[in-house]
């Protein structure tokens, strides 16, 4: 039998999903972008789930879904919320983060309750300033404290293969501990 | 010239949560700001309250703390010290952000230049600088038969992020361990190398340090998850 696992990979508009999957994934990703009504920098945004996949072994995969952050999106939050091996919240540096969607994203999920094991990433950090990064995990961090989330913040480049691939293993390391 | 300290809550969410909202943007602009009037001092989040040092010429000083103390984005500041002085702690720093000010020795100098007006504090405004300074330190007590879990992973910035730290992590991350099997399992160095790494998160405030309780060994891993580990693991190896 398959042993199939998921990982959500989940953030507002332009924080990396979509690139993410496209550097992880084994198969060209299935993409679901329409054209953006709104300047946020780019053409294109999700508007749907991304998928890609990474086989382990013929009979082990992981598959990827990237997933919009918005609320207004929740019935794909529902979709994914089964079988997961790891929640992967996305958060671009340079814009403050929606706080109140976070809170409801953690309190959907509930990574604590379920167990399941919660990354965050920070992205677009090429030119940051340290301590402005610093400050803003400490944001991070005060919102993830507030649903009792135990979880590493990281700065994670989607466009780089090792920079995803780290976040894979840390994944991995928190899922076997018992 | 002239030194204010103050300490202020972060306005609470209508969830109940205190996050310091916004405090990249605040940090950000108090930099610049600063740059521009030359004004140096530092700044620091824990729990729920700000820290906040700014020193400078006397008039800039008394202006700039009248704005800070009807900023919307906090509440309840209290002034814990106000002194005139004749140089700088932190002439080096715009503004800094100091994630912790106990292991920080230009703010251990500062609190050392400032020691006589430390003695004039009240029993309040001390208790709110025991929320940063050291005198919060806890007795060293050691770990020896304590159980440890995190409440928060270290912040990588500030942290060495080693292979080591980040297993010690993921082991604290979903359950309190004893540090007998911590040390034992052999995955974390030495003794001495393990003691250092949690005395660092203790240190940021993010280990949990309770009297043990007879841990039931959970069968969480089952073998099927184990099987994904491997698979994963593997897979990471040659990816």
């Amino acid at each position: 039998m398959m042993d199939y696992r998921k990982l959500a990979i989940i953030g507002e508009v332009g924080s990396g999903k979509t690139k993410l999957i496209g550097t992880l994934s084994e198969i060209s990703p299935l993409k679901t972008e329409a054209e953006s009504t709104v300047d946020i920098g780019k053409k294109y945004t999700t508007v749907g789930i991304d998928y890609g996949r990474i086989s382990l072994s013929d009979d082990t995969a992981l598959g990827l879904y990237g997933v919009p952050g918005q609320e207004r999106y929740s019935f794909l939050w529902d979709f994914v919320n089964t079988s997961l091996w790891g929640l992967l919240i996305l958060i671009k540096y340079g814009e403050v983060p929606d706080y109140d969607n976070l809170d409801k994203l953690l309190t959907f999920f509930g990574p604590n309750t379920n167990q399941t094991s919660c990354v965050v990433g920070v992205t677009h950090c090429d030119d940051a300033n340290g301590d402005v990064l610093t400050a803003l995990s400490q944001e991070i961090q005060a919102v993830l404290g507030h649903h009792n989330v135990v979880a590493p913040i990281l700065h994670i480049d989607p466009r780089d293969k090792d920079s995803a691939l780290s976040v894979l293993s840390i994944f991995n390391a928190i899922n076997n501990q018992i | 010239m002239k030194c204010v300290v103050y300490v202020s809550k972060v306005v609470v969410a209508e969830n109940g949560a205190t996050i310091p909202r916004g405090l990249a943007q605040i940090f950000s602009g108090a930099r610049k700001r600063n740059a521009m009037l030359n004004v140096t001092g530092v700044l620091s989040y824990r729990n729920g309250y700000y820290l906040q040092v700014i020193e400078g010429d006397q008039v800039v000083i008394d202006k700039l703390f009248s704005k800070i103390a009807v900023d919307h984005r906090h509440e309840n500041v209290e002034v814990i010290l106000n002194f005139s002085t004749s140089k700088r702690f932190f002439p080096n720093w715009d503004m800094k952000l100091l994630e912790s000010v106990n292991k920080n020795p230009d703010f251990l100098n500062f609190l050392k230049g400032a020691a006589s007006e430390l003695t004039l504090l009240s029993d309040h405004q001390r208790t709110l600088l025991r929320r940063f300074s050291p005198l919060n330190s806890r007795v060293e007590q050691g770990f020896k038969a304590k159980d440890l879990m995190l409440s928060a992973w270290p912040d990588f910035n500030e942290f060495n992020q080693s292979p080591v730290v980040i297993e010690l992590c993921a082991r604290l991350t979903r359950r309190s361990y004893s540090y007998e099997s911590l040390r034992e399992s052999g995955y974390f160095g030495t003794e001495q190398q393990l003691d250092k790494i949690l005395t660092k998160f203790e240190t940021l405030g993010i280990l949990k340090i309770t009297e043990p309780v007879k841990h039931v060994e959970q069968t969480v891993k089952t073998e099927k998850s184990g099987h994904f580990y491997s698979k994963m693991k593997n897979f990471l190896g040659f990816a």
